[in-house]
């Protein structure tokens, strides 16, 4: 028989902002900085709001495998990005509700992939406490920008995953010859090395998902070329210097593919 | 509307003097609804090769929106003078950037633009798709209907709040969505006991709030880009451009946003010497 509990429809839980706000300045002033070993968060009722973001059931268990934590990235996001279908665009800028799932509802994950090391006693100096307070801030809080987004240690497995799903669902006409039984085929390529995920997404031609999918596209069809960081680092500096002068974004599938094609050619040469 | 110069490989209107007429987008109106955004550029364009490109079906005016907090870029191509777009409300937050150019929809050999720059005389150049071919300007706007650029409330870009040190100097922390003032635990103290008191309004936006908003207009205007894609950032960049502050000094630009701070501040200084004054006689 079915868990009633499992399948239970209620609103996602987020931070008010003004106690997302104290938080940062907590941190930032080094109040905050050993609850960042602890595996608790103390979070009273009175700092939370319901959202209006509908989930059912439990959230999935993401996983950070201590011998090699990016590995299990891939299987995060698209477990994230399942339970969390319904949230639009808007809602997965939001501060208060990345805040509330890197410290409460994934913690342990959040703590595991993206905590300090050790122990609060190793910060010894002021030097190491400022550095070990700016790697939270990055991973922890998110201030309104993708940037952020592509860091925050949910954030960004949710999005990767969001920006790759089903594009011919999105754009039917552009991605036609696209389409895949697997939806989340070019989060797969995405995933496929630390290298794609980061050159391809820190580039603000990324947020354009006729660009960042055609480059997808590009090395998933040839992965001896997405081996090299390099490869990946020289294709998306030459396109960035490309859209400089010209609107990439506005050619037809056929062009924008070989301008990736030729680009990359030239990258290698 | 801002226009930024740029070496491109071929003449471009708009962009510096490389051609004769010119593309403007005036006006540009945006329309914010529930559940979607409508842009309403109107192309003025005089130049008449570009003209030409446009009637042949060679060239579009196209629209490109970006929006940083959502990952959103996008373009839309017309060949009409006046056209329409529409943008999902969801799909976009706080600051959308819109640029307008006109730009190649297919290769164009031996392109001999009209009205040449004296350097590019009896030059043909190469066009593939896509190049640019005019620049109209760049804009932005604020994705919140309850945002009025016009007449916004400090509260929309700044919050204060208390800090961990028991006394001491006020602090500013630019990182956060909106600019967080932090202040001492005693300072704090006193603010709670005055906060929302219209006679305190003044003084607070005196003593607290201007000080903090002439440096933030320092880092808009010299585009700090530590922080330029903070929602405080481009909330103040609307609000510069809505009230054409943007080429003001700091100073003044601050105090007329604070719609003249000293003024409310000595009014509320003598309004509470009266009622002291009047106290004082019962």
């Amino acid at each position: 028989m079915m868990n009633k509990t499992m399948n239970k429809t209620q609103y996602q839980k987020i931070f008010k902002r003004a106690v997302v706000e104290q938080m940062r300045a907590d941190l930032r002033s080094g109040k905050l900085l050993k609850t960042y070993f602890q595996e608790a968060y103390p979070v009273a009722d009175k700092d939370l709001l319901p959202s209006t973001i509908l989930i059912q059931g439990k959230p999935p268990a993401i996983k950070a495998p201590k011998k090699d934590p990016v590995a299990a990235d891939l299987e995060n996001a698209i477990a994230l990005h399942e339970f969390y279908k319904s949230i639009d665009e808007t809602q997965a800028s939001d501060s208060r509700l990345w805040a509330y799932l890197s410290h409460v509802e994934f913690r342990k994950y959040s703590l595991a992939r993206w905590g300090l090391p050790g122990e609060y006693a190793d910060l010894k100096t002021n030097d190491a406490k400022q550095r070990a307070i700016n790697q939270l801030l990055e991973h922890w809080f998110v201030s309104g920008n993708d940037r952020d987004l592509r860091r925050h240690a949910i954030a960004r497995l949710w999005w990767a995953a969001h920006l790759t799903y089903a594009p011919w669902e999105r754009d039917p006409e552009f991605f036609a010859d696209a389409k895949n039984k697997d939806p989340y085929f070019f989060t797969r390529i995405l995933f496929l090395t630390q290298d794609i995920y980061q050159q391809v997404l820190e580039r603000s031609m990324g947020r354009s998902d006729r660009i960042l999918i055609s480059v997808l596209e590009y090395l998933g069809a040839n992965k001896k070329f997405a081996e090299s960081r390099e490869n990946i680092r020289n294709l998306m500096k030459e396109l960035n210097l490309v859209y400089g002068t010209k609107k990439i974004i506005m050619l037809s599938r056929p062009a924008l593919k070989a301008l990736i094609e030729k680009v990359a050619k030239e990258a290698t040469q | 509307m801002k226009v930024n110069s740029k070496s491109y490989p071929h003449p471009v209107l708009g962009n510096e003097d490389d051609l004769g007429g010119f593309f403007r987008v005036a006006p540009f109106h945006y329309e914010l609804k529930k559940d979607e955004i409508t842009l309403n550029p109107i192309f003025n364009l005089k130049n008449s090769t570009i003209e030409e490109l446009i009637r042949d079906g060679k060239a579009s005016f196209v629209t490109e929106v970006e929006c940083r907090s959502t990952f959103f870029r996008t373009s839309y191509s017309t060949k009409k003078n006046i056209d329409r777009f529409t943008i999902p409300s969801k799909l976009v937050r706080e600051r959308v950037a819109v640029g307008f150019y006109i730009c190649a929809d297919k290769d164009i050999p031996s392109y001999r633009p009209s009205e040449c720059h004296p350097d590019y005389e009896g030059a043909s150049f190469d066009i593939e798709a896509g190049d640019v071919l005019a620049v109209g300007g760049y804009t932005s706007f604020i994705a919140e209907k309850n945002f009025d650029p016009l007449r916004p409330p400090v509260s929309s870009f700044m919050s204060i709040m208390e800090g961990s040190q028991h006394e001491g100097p006020m602090q500013i922390d630019y990182e956060n969505e909106k600019i967080t003032i932090v202040l001492s635990k005693a300072d704090w103290r006193g603010y709670l006991d005055v906060r929302g008191q219209k006679l305190a309004e003044g003084m607070l936006h005196s003593s607290i709030v201007f000080p903090v908003l002439i440096d933030a207009i320092h880092q808009v205007q010299n585009g700090n880009g530590d922080y330029a894609d903070m929602s405080w950032f481009g909330r103040l960049e609307a609000i510069l451009d809505a009230n054409s502050l943007r080429n003001k000094e700091p100073f003044e630009a601050a105090q007329r946003i604070l719609a003249a701070p000293l003024s409310r501040g000595l009014q509320s200084i003598g309004s509470l010497l009266g009622a002291n004054d009047e106290q004082d006689y019962e």
